[in-house]
């Protein structure tokens, strides 16, 4: 390929998966500047590995692959210990609604908080599974763990969820 | 659409749909902005650009990962050689002396297509391929003298954990961008190393490294295993580099390498899969420049050690990880064969060497195949190997 047809692939491949990585980011490192970080290094890795690409797994998955892996090497390294972690900065908006819709939001914003305070490696799989709409099989080829493991983690993810507002959401 | 979990907590309080509902609402506001976005595109530009310039260079991003890993493709590749070399040598009747002609014919149409200034063609025919590895099934046979050599000692049981995790730091250095120094009109190695490579014996070696394996899993929340003979000694040229003249004029391959280099450790899952590849030398021997952000030093007994981790996720990575799986799968334990492995391109592409004394095999093991008019996997004679990348260096 020529660079400028790299670089028109590249530019098609940030505009249908840009918004992925940035909240894959934002959900795995609770920080929206280190996702950004996430965002730019993603698609500069996606640049150095295009040629290498084989297409046996799905654009998405290959995509969403590296960007795990960077914000893995992120919560290695010191530079999360620099960073102020926040768990509530994913708020809905407060326009004026009627009462059932202010309860329903109510309830989301608590569910999406306990998904915010679950332990790394459970948070990350819920993302991947209920909002990447990802199958095991993807799953466990972006986090690299079996299959099993990937259910059984799932499994546990909305156990803990339940555990932390299940009971208190509906008596 | 994702899989429905099968099973499910009694108490159905949260349902999938509330959970996808929930992420979804609250993710829909997070968007890249148009100056992220241009900022990003802007970076990737910059990035091809560069690409294009080094396109016979080395690749900087796998200069930030991929070391260890590169090294453990090496090995696989020479594993995976072997291996299938025996398998087709038995059901083949290809006769060895025809293979060698046609491998020198080859070499001798390669040489003509780099002086008609074309790439030397990527791929041997399925004929080539089986000759070579004859050659080398036949002459090397059960006699490979291996340089990786592994005492049988059994390290598994690290006792005062506690202890040990009290005394070792773990930080990250600022990234740096690769070193300038790589010029297409040289051999360059990585410049994470350490000297004495030769020397030092991977016995005593062993523990240290699995204490760096343990706390890299206790940092990591992972149960990854080393394997006792998977540790590899990757050897590097001079600081300086080797040219294409030194290379040329070369009449061994010891004249080119130096006394430095670096490990190459293969992790392994449960399930003996290979996970994770970690390369590791002395921090007081590196150059700090070559350190990245990707790196981690450990401190262990006062001693400070560059580590570097490649991850599998990516394509490389993926073929690396598949690569070493097969070879470990088949050699079972790398100190039984006979490998030199040199880093010719910064950690990215690798030769494995095969001393014989009179006879030396050169496999290349590149994650850049072509580099340098090599290709993949291929068997080449010293002579030969100098001719082509000499010639291609000089281009």
């Amino acid at each position: 390929m020529t660079p400028s047809e790299i670089t028109n692939e590249i530019t098609r491949l940030i505009e249908e998966y840009g918004n992925d990585v940035l909240r894959t980011a934002t959900v795995i490192l609770k920080s929206k500047e280190l996702a950004e970080d996430v965002y730019q290094e993603t698609f500069l890795r996606v640049v150095r590995s295009y040629s290498s690409y084989r297409r046996e797994s799905s654009e998405k998955t290959w995509i969403i692959s590296i960007a795990v892996n960077i914000c893995r090497d992120y919560m290695r390294s010191a530079w999360k210990r620099r960073v102020v972690v926040t768990d509530d900065f994913l708020t809905y908006s407060s326009e004026s609604d009627t009462e059932d819709i202010i309860e329903k939001r109510s309830e989301k914003q608590a569910l999406l908080n306990a998904i915010m305070k679950l332990p790394d490696k459970y948070r990350e799989i819920i993302h991947l599974h209920y909002y990447q709409e990802m199958g095991i099989d993807d799953i466990s080829k972006v986090l690299k763990i079996p299959g099993g493991t990937v259910k059984s983690r799932l499994f546990k993810a909305r156990a803990l969820l339940h555990d932390m507002i299940g009971g208190e959401a509906h008596g | 659409m994702a899989e429905s979990l099968k099973r499910k907590p009694n108490n159905d309080a949260i349902n999938d749909d509330m959970i996808k509902d929930a992420l979804k609402t609250g993710l829909s506001s997070i968007k890249a902005s148009d100056y992220l976005v241009n900022k990003t595109l802007l970076k990737c530009q910059e990035e091809i650009e560069k690409g294009k310039q080094k396109s016979r260079v080395f690749i900087p991003w796998i200069l930030k990962l991929g070391t260890p890993l590169a090294a453990g493709a090496l090995v696989l590749t020479l594993v995976i050689n072997s291996g299938n070399l025996r398998m087709k040598s038995d059901s083949t009747n290809m006769a060895p002396q025809a293979s060698a002609n046609g491998l020198m014919s080859k070499f001798d149409a390669e040489e003509a297509q780099i002086k008609a200034g074309q790439a030397p063609a990527p791929t041997p025919s399925p004929e080539e391929s089986v000759a070579s590895q004859e050659i080398v099934d036949k002459e090397f046979g059960e006699d490979i003298k291996f340089g990786v050599g592994l005492t049988a000692d059994n390290h598994d049981d690290i006792s005062g954990r506690s202890e040990q995790e009290e005394k070792v730091a773990v930080e990250t250095l600022e990234p740096t961008e690769p070193s300038a120094r790589s010029k297409a009109s040289a051999l360059y190695s990585s410049a994470k190393r350490e000297s004495g490579i030769s020397k030092t014996s991977i016995t005593e070696l062993e523990q240290l490294f699995t204490e760096i394996v343990n706390i890299y899993n206790q940092a990591n929340e992972t149960g990854l295993i080393l394997n006792e003979g998977t540790i590899l000694r990757v050897t590097c040229l001079p600081k300086e580099g080797v040219s294409a003249r030194t290379l040329i004029e070369s009449e061994d391959y010891d004249e080119v390498l130096s006394d430095e280099g670096y490990w190459a450790l293969p992790l392994v899952d449960q399930n003996g899969n290979i996970e994770k590849i970690l390369t590791v030398c002395d921090y007081d021997q590196v150059d700090p420049d070559a350190v990245s952000g990707m790196d981690i030093t450990y401190t262990i007994e006062r001693n400070k050690y560059v580590v570097s981790e490649l991850s599998v996720g990516d394509s490389i990575g993926s073929d690396l990880k598949d690569l070493l799986s097969e070879i470990l799968y088949d050699l079972g334990d790398i100190r039984k064969s006979g490998l030199v492995i040199v880093d010719i391109n910064n950690g990215t592409d690798f030769i494995a060497i095969v001393d014989m004394g009179e006879r030396k095999m050169i496999v290349p093991l590149l994650m850049n195949d072509g580099i340098f008019g090599l290709e993949n996997k291929k068997i080449y004679n010293w002579s030969m190997f100098t001719r082509i990348v000499g010639k291609n260096l000089e281009q």
